[in-house]
């Protein structure tokens, strides 16, 4: 059965150009007594993607999770979930689970009847899911969820989010507060839900690191805007590292779009946006792949950089 | 079956160290044909990776004819990539070990050995070129 | 939906069901041991009252009815306040505090839905327990209206333990602790404020009742013990001279000082009061017939339900509007 499921994954494309896109924003904006969290927004990301929403402290991440959730209404703009615009029917509410940075759940109740609240609040609820994925945890179903360690208890709010059955899942932070080790087991457990499931995934973090191979999509926000919104393999194949004469860098970024440039004496390092494909260049240069952080980090301290979604991007 | 591993620091992507973990296997026939390469469910409930990274290194595998997805039971290897016959293989890892031997009687380090081998192994590949 | 309401205030719903119990059981081992007292002991029918066999009895049911009576005394001020605090005021804020409302909104049930369950389930509950209250005293008081003792409904001592009255009060504290809740989304402050505003409330309304409507008006046209008639409620008595101007009792003594001695005695009472009668003073006295009672216990749940409604009304608008 788990052979079947995940023979269906391989054969599955990702990006199908005709079916909705899991999440659309359409100039998003969220404003809180007077200051802006988020403005005009505008984001596509398609199905079967685990998204990375990156950004810093106070970027928005947050504000842009709770409206994809429901949990807020934006001040302008609209989201839609598969096509389907967010709001308070008990259909809409039922494709998107989300978990909250602090794991919410009623720490009186034990785990058994925190499935049972599940199952009584949701329609679509697996229960074969949720008590196998248990069990593999070792988590006792009559421990109280006040006396599950961190780890536990996150890994109880994935498994109540999951067996939802949602088809998409939001997750605000979900490795902040964790150790190393419960962050790799809550991402082992959340990838081998997504390899089951095929629900397209979103989720934030201020550190990029826990993210890089669990995500095949990355949104950027940078002070409520969208920054980068793109496939992370495409995102990288279309970025180098140039590392050559200083007294050359002006006439490297005067022809390609150059988003990070450090400088140490006679030697300049590089961050370009060369396209995809290996760019001709001057042997002068020595040119290396960039990894996802420090892709990342170059635009952060460029906000006017932007890769934003272009119909070739999400159309694979 | 194969276990995965990650080289995070290697800066190949992760789907081509997937790639190259089985060609490897298959190579030193600790992969033969007829047996089943771990479920992407399996390797990302281990490896905390993005399924479609594993979906994506299986379609490369199946692209070069080396492994095939039976539906409903899993992905199989079809090839081996393994050279010569069991005979022959143990023929020539004895004599390597016993080249090994007289390197390091003679006072030669792991890193000279592979210095060499790597050299000796480039010299011959040129001279098939030739 | 009605599971997660009773497995999350389930503490409150069984202590309360437990200490109803409780008092359902003092109350009855009370009613039928009164019962039989006052079918043994009970003087026969048309005894004059302050004569010795009509006291001792009249003494002795008092002394049964004294310690249950004061200990109900205080429900009408505890009960709702500890309904409101306990029942209401956690309702939501501890959702708020705990931030549980995020996994609840997210689950497959519309946010009016979950409001409905958690506030129509326990609402009913709180009416039904202020309904079991009354159905419990109003039996018990039965019990001891045995003549010549007199227990009256409408008496402000028993006005807020039976009818409709505590029903409407434990409801409307209800609702006030959930819109506090939900107001300060914080659970201790909406507790002191509840509690805070209960007691205003049960302050403010003490001695409101008598105020529901404008009360009878008997003259005296004889020497009698009570001007207001048995089982009414008494509001005030005053004198009036042939020209209708009003006296208080001081007032009248004063003037009649000089011609009916004083007001002292029980023995002399009868005889000062035909003096007085004599000089043309009437009393009068202001009071509320008993079959008031059903118009007064519908008028104080009014004004206390209109309110509360009212403030649960804003509250539940705000949580149902998807802030944050």
């Amino acid at each position: 059965m788990k052979a079947a499921r995940a023979q269906e994954m391989s054969g599955r494309d990702p990006g199908e150009p005709h079916s909705p896109a899991a999440l659309e924003a359409v100039r998003l904006t969220k404003r809180y007594r007077g200051t802006w969290a988020l403005r005009d927004c505008t984001l596509s990301v398609p199905a079967g993607r685990v998204v990375a929403l990156v950004g810093p402290n106070g970027a928005g991440k947050s504000t842009l999770l709770h409206l994809v959730a429901g949990l807020i209404a934006p001040t302008r703009g609209g989201i839609r979930i598969f096509g389907e615009p967010v709001g308070q029917r008990a259909a809409a509410l039922a494709r998107v689970a989300f978990l909250a940075q602090d794991k919410p759940l009623y720490g009186g109740f034990t785990v058994a009847e925190t499935l049972r609240f599940g199952r009584h609040l949701n329609p679509g609820w697996d229960d074969a899911l949720a008590r196998q994925r248990l069990a593999e945890l070792d988590i006792p179903l009559n421990r109280k969820v006040g006396k599950l360690s961190g780890g536990q208890r996150a890994q109880l709010a994935l498994t109540l989010a999951v067996a939802k059955r949602p088809d998409l899942l939001v997750m605000d932070e979900p490795l902040a507060n964790l150790d190393p080790v419960a962050r790799h087991d809550v991402m082992r457990s959340l990838m081998a839900a997504v390899a089951e499931t095929g629900m397209t995934v979103v989720m934030s973090s201020h550190v990029v690191s826990d993210l890089t191979d669990a995500c095949d999509w990355l949104v950027v926000l940078n002070g409520g805007h969208v920054q980068i919104s793109g496939e992370v393999d495409e995102l990288l194949a279309a970025h180098r590292m140039l590392t050559g004469p200083a007294e050359l860098a002006d006439g490297i970024a005067a022809r390609i779009p150059v988003i990070g440039d450090s400088r140490s004496g006679r030697q300049a390092v590089l961050l370009a946006r060369t396209g995809p494909g290996t760019p001709s260049h001057d042997p002068r240069w020595r040119v290396s792949g960039v990894s996802l952080e420090e892709l990342v980090l170059a635009y952060l301290r460029h906000p006017d950089a932007t890769v934003l979604p272009r119909p070739a991007l999400t159309a694979t | 079956m194969i276990k995965f591993r990650l080289d995070p620091g290697s800066g190949v992507a992760t789907y081509l160290q997937l790639v190259h973990q089985v060609k490897h296997a298959l190579r030193l026939g600790e992969l033969m044909p007829g047996d089943q390469l771990p479920t992407i469910k399996e390797v990302v409930g281990d490896l905390a990776i993005n399924p479609n990274t594993v979906a994506k290194a299986y379609r490369e595998l199946e692209r070069e004819g080396l492994v095939a997805g039976r539906p409903g039971q899993g992905t199989f290897v079809q090839l081996s990539l393994r050279g010569g016959s069991t005979a022959d293989h143990a023929r020539f890892r004895r004599d390597l070990a016993q080249w090994v031997r007289a390197c390091r009687a003679a006072g030669l380090g792991q890193g000279d050995m592979e210095a060499l081998f790597a050299s000796v192994l480039a010299d011959s590949s040129q001279q098939e070129i030739a | 939906m009605l599971w997660l309401t009773w497995r999350q205030h389930r503490m409150q719903v069984l202590l309360t069901t437990a200490l109803l119990a409780v008092l359902g059981v003092a109350l009855l081992i009370s009613a039928l041991g009164t019962a039989e007292f006052a079918a043994r002991n009970a003087p026969v029918a048309g005894c004059m009252p302050y004569t010795p066999p009509c006291s001792t009895f009249t003494i002795a049911m008092n002394e049964r009815i004294r310690p249950l009576g004061e200990l109900l005394g205080w429900l009408p001020l505890l009960a709702p306040a500890m309904i409101g605090a306990f029942w209401g005021a956690p309702l939501l804020a501890r959702e708020f505090e705990h931030g549980t409302h995020r996994l609840a909104w997210t689950q497959s049930v519309t946010r009016r839905r979950w409001l409905a369950a958690k506030i129509v389930g326990l609402g009913a509950a709180v009416a039904l327990g202020g309904l079991a209250l009354s159905g419990m005293v109003g039996p018990w008081l039965a019990a001891f209206d045995v003549p010549p003792f007199d227990v009256d409904r409408i008496d402000l001592r028993w006005f807020r333990l039976v009818g409709i009255v505590p029903a409407a009060w434990w409801l409307s504290a209800f609702v006030l602790g959930m819109a506090m809740g939900a107001l300060l989304r914080r659970t201790l402050p909406a507790m002191a404020a509840t509690l805070a505003v209960c007691a205003l409330a049960f302050f403010g309304l003490l001695h409101a009742p008598p105020s529901y409507a404008a009360p009878q008006r008997a003259v005296q046209t004889k020497v009698m013990e009570d001007p207001a008639p048995e089982d009414s409620l008494f509001v005030n008595a005053y004198w009036i001279d042939r020209n209708g101007t009003t006296f208080t009792h001081e007032q009248v003594t004063l003037a009649l000082t000089g011609p009916c001695g004083t007001d002292g005695t029980e023995e002399t009472a009868k005889t000062y009061a035909t003096c007085s009668f004599s000089h043309g003073y009437r009393q009068v006295a202001e009071f509320h017939p008993a079959d008031r009672f059903w118009q007064f216990q519908w008028t104080e749940a009014a004004i206390l339900l209109v309110p509360a409604l009212a403030l649960g009304g804003v509250a539940v608008r705000r949580t149902l509007r998807p802030r944050i």
